[in-house]
């Protein structure tokens, strides 16, 4: 232990020379640059797509309120300059590589042309920060080709690691295979649903059917006559009868399209399915819905109240549900978003009217098939595969992520390890 | 339906889908007291005020910033040297993190001072740093029965902390604690015992312990050696560490080359009072957040009593002192 005292001593010039890239600035990241720029490290740029949300604030707390909307890595970067050594001094940018002092690069990283091998190649080490697997792929084997060291990290919850990889003396991130996210069936989200989960993937398919490219959901069929039989009932009313999006829809009209709809999706389909015995040997047989009656009681002359006023944690009685519905297809014609009009729009977890919608809809469906049904935040949680994540972990590996990096400047490769 | 400002709820989201909404709501209402915002505990700070708790920020005897307060302290920067209270441009800092809550300065002449405001304060812990063994026990003695202690210090690279959680409800020496859902279903509340900081203070025989705590810390041996003597934190120019050390070792029953040669036993003492590296800070500030947010919201099982830290090793310890009467 009392070996460990005299071991950073030496390190100031090397910490104040290497150019360092860090790519992500979100809960990892703000911890990695306040790390880094407390540590002395001046040669630093971040690579980041994402823009502040809400959400983000519990913990990446380089951001505040008032930056809600703008990019994380010019955020971040700005407040680790000022929380530098060199904050009254900044260096110069010094060529060749001229890597600068907390530079924000707002972009994907996997955008080649912006952040190919050549820009990889200006840096000494890449710390990753990232959410996803599919960037970290693409990072990894950019260091590989680059030659650089890498180091990598994530949390989930209570979870985090800190994985180092040396080109030529440690496994590399794909050495190991990473668990893919769960897909499931087609047939299952279409007729044989056992899970919310499989209802709130339908809603989301059915969201893109209803607003967004209809051909891109799961739920399209080709509407060919010589084959109408094999047609779902709900394909016409729901994609063929989309009404006009030049925000003069009329309310009957409205209503008329989503009455139509929700019959042919909870009633129509549904017992036809039943009528051709495809759950004769299911152990529950799904009860179609009786949209008339709910819609009877939903407010049919007029948007109404959004359920979610009784709070995200409620869960919403079929009637709730339908009443829903209406009011999410009156708010979307009524003030259409431009997207619409394309055919663009696609599933957002933080939009409102995309979650009220899968929440409602989802339901709906659940209800069909005898499974829980979900209040908006729990729905919110599964449709968005919402990560829990706290700053504490973060933290962690944030710093253990610059631990290991004075152990590679120190050249200590016997040093070096993969912390769980 | 759209809001002009954000929720709690909204806030809070990411952090409420792994503890649940009423352990959200106990850090909401909770306030903890931090004793020297300094190295982890600043860290620390920050860990809390984002995660909705309030904090309280207590200077004793405030000296003027220093180039070694700024290295050491996540939330003060390079301009801040000769600022009058390192914890007032703290709490300036720690306050735009914090969306519920409260973040506040209580400044006192002497610890003494401090000790006597405790019972009308009541918080849910005090994490205290940089203190001796005196002023320890002196701050334990007078802790509200509900309160819990969480001492954290550093030496250079490595760190330790010491934990001394109490129930809410103020029944001594325990903690009720409701672990980790297994599978995703709850479990059932369980109950530790926690020793008293006089008993962890007052141990004479660290090897005699060894077999009850599992393997003795030099960290913690190096901490105690340091903390204990009375000069602590100010030693004098002339002070012998090594020989102080060869004589604190002996009188704890440890070989008197526990902690190492002469100038290993130099070189540690070197380190004492020196800011430790910020990465170090983070990662045992992070550890520290999460138990204070076990103490207060009684969700997840402590880790252990003493936890020692070693930054260039990578080492975590994990040692449990059992109460007097086990």
């Amino acid at each position: 232990m009392s070996s460990s005292y005299s071991y950073y001593n030496s390190l100031a010039p090397s910490i104040s020379s290497v150019r360092v890239l860090v790519v992500g600035a979100g809960g990892i990241g703000c911890e990695l640059l306040k790390n880094l720029s407390k540590s002395g490290f001046r040669r630093v740029e971040v690579i980041d797509l994402d823009t502040i949300d809400v959400s983000n604030l519990n913990r990446q707390f380089l951001f505040r309120q008032r930056h809600v909307g703008q990019p994380k890595c010019a955020v971040a970067c700005e407040a680790a300059r000022a929380m530098s050594p060199y904050a009254g001094t900044p260096p110069e940018p010094e060529p060749p590589h001229n890597v600068g002092f907390y530079v924000a690069h707002h972009g994907n990283v996997k955008d080649n042309g912006r952040f190919g091998r050549g820009f990889f190649q200006r840096f000494d080490v890449v710390l990753n920060a990232l959410d996803n697997v599919d960037a970290r792929r693409h990072v990894n084997r950019l260091c590989i080709s680059a030659e650089l060291p890498l180091i990598e990290a994530g949390t989930t919850g209570y979870l985090g690691q800190a994985q180092v990889i040396m080109p030529k003396v440690t496994e590399c991130y794909e050495c190991t295979a990473k668990p893919t996210q769960k897909v499931y069936p087609i047939c299952t989200i279409r007729s044989t649903p056992s899970m919310p989960v499989h209802c709130i993937v339908w809603a989301k398919e059915l969201y893109k059917l209803m607003f967004g490219d209809a051909t891109a959901s799961m739920l399209f069929e080709e509407t060919d006559k010589e084959k109408s039989e094999e047609v779902s009932t709900f394909m016409e009313p729901v994609v063929a009868k989309r009404l006009s999006t030049g925000g003069d829809a009329k309310v009957e009209d409205i209503v008329a399209y989503t009455a139509a709809a929700l019959t042919a999706l909870y009633t129509t389909e549904v017992q036809k399915q039943i009528d051709m015995d495809r759950y004769k040997t299911s152990a529950k047989v799904p009860v179609a819905l009786d949209v008339a009656a709910l819609m009877k009681n939903a407010a049919v002359d007029k948007p109404a109240p959004s359920s979610l006023e009784g709070g995200e944690k409620k869960v919403w009685s079929n009637e709730e549900s339908t009443k829903e519905l209406l009011t999410v297809v009156h708010e979307m014609y009524a003030s259409p978003p431009s997207e619409i009009f394309t055919g663009a729009i696609e599933f957002d977890k933080d939009s409102d009217i995309a979650m009220r919608f899968v929440t409602a809809a989802s339901n709906l469906r659940a209800s069909i098939f005898s499974i829980d049904t979900s209040s908006y935040y729990t729905a919110k949680g599964i449709a968005g595969n919402i990560i829990p994540a706290i700053a504490t972990t973060n933290a962690i590996v944030a710093g253990q992520e610059v631990l290991e990096l004075l152990k590679i400047l120190k050249e200590g490769k016997d040093q070096i390890k993969t912390v769980c | 339906m759209a809001t002009s400002s954000p929720t709690s709820d909204q806030i809070y989201d990411r952090q409420i889908r792994l503890w649940g909404a009423s352990a959200q709501a106990r850090l909401l209402s909770a306030t903890v007291h931090v004793l020297h915002v300094s190295g982890s505990l600043s860290e620390l700070s920050k860990n809390l005020v984002l995660a909705g708790v309030s904090v309280v920020l207590v200077e004793v005897s405030p000296a003027p910033v220093t180039r070694g307060d700024v290295a050491a302290n996540l939330l003060l920067r390079a301009g801040d040297e000769g600022a009058p209270s390192a914890a007032a441009l703290c709490r300036d800092r720690l306050l735009p993190m914090n969306l519920s809550g409260s973040v506040s300065l209580a400044s006192h002449a002497t610890l003494a001072g401090y000790i006597d405001s405790l019972p009308g304060a009541a918080p849910s812990v005090v994490a205290a740093s940089g203190l001796g063994f005196g002023g320890l026990a002196e701050l334990a003695e007078a802790l509200p029965a509900g309160t819990s202690l969480v001492v954290a210090d550093s030496l250079g690279p490595c760190a330790l902390s010491l934990h001394f959680l109490r129930d809410p409800a103020g029944e001594p020496g325990r903690f009720k604690y409701t672990p980790d859902d297994v599978n995703g279903k709850e479990q059932g509340e369980e109950e530790e015992e926690f020793p008293g900081v006089g008993e962890v203070l007052a141990i004479e025989d660290y090897a005699e312990l060894k077999g009850r705590w599992g393997p003795v810390s030099p960290i913690f041996v190096a901490w105690a050696c340091l903390h204990s003597h009375p000069s602590y934190p100010s030693f004098p120019p002339t002070f012998d560490f090594p020989s102080h050390a060869r004589s604190f070792l002996s009188s704890r029953s440890l070989p008197p080359d526990f902690l190492g040669g002469g100038a290993e036993l130099a070189a540690m003492f070197a380190c004492h009072g020196s800011p430790p590296p910020p990465a170090a800070s983070a990662v045992f500030g992070g550890v520290l957040g999460q138990e204070v947010i076990k103490a207060i919201s009684g969700k997840g099982k402590p880790a252990g009593n003493v936890l020692t830290y070693d930054a260039v090793t990578g080492q975590c310890g994990e040692s449990r002192v059992p109460p007097k009467n086990k």
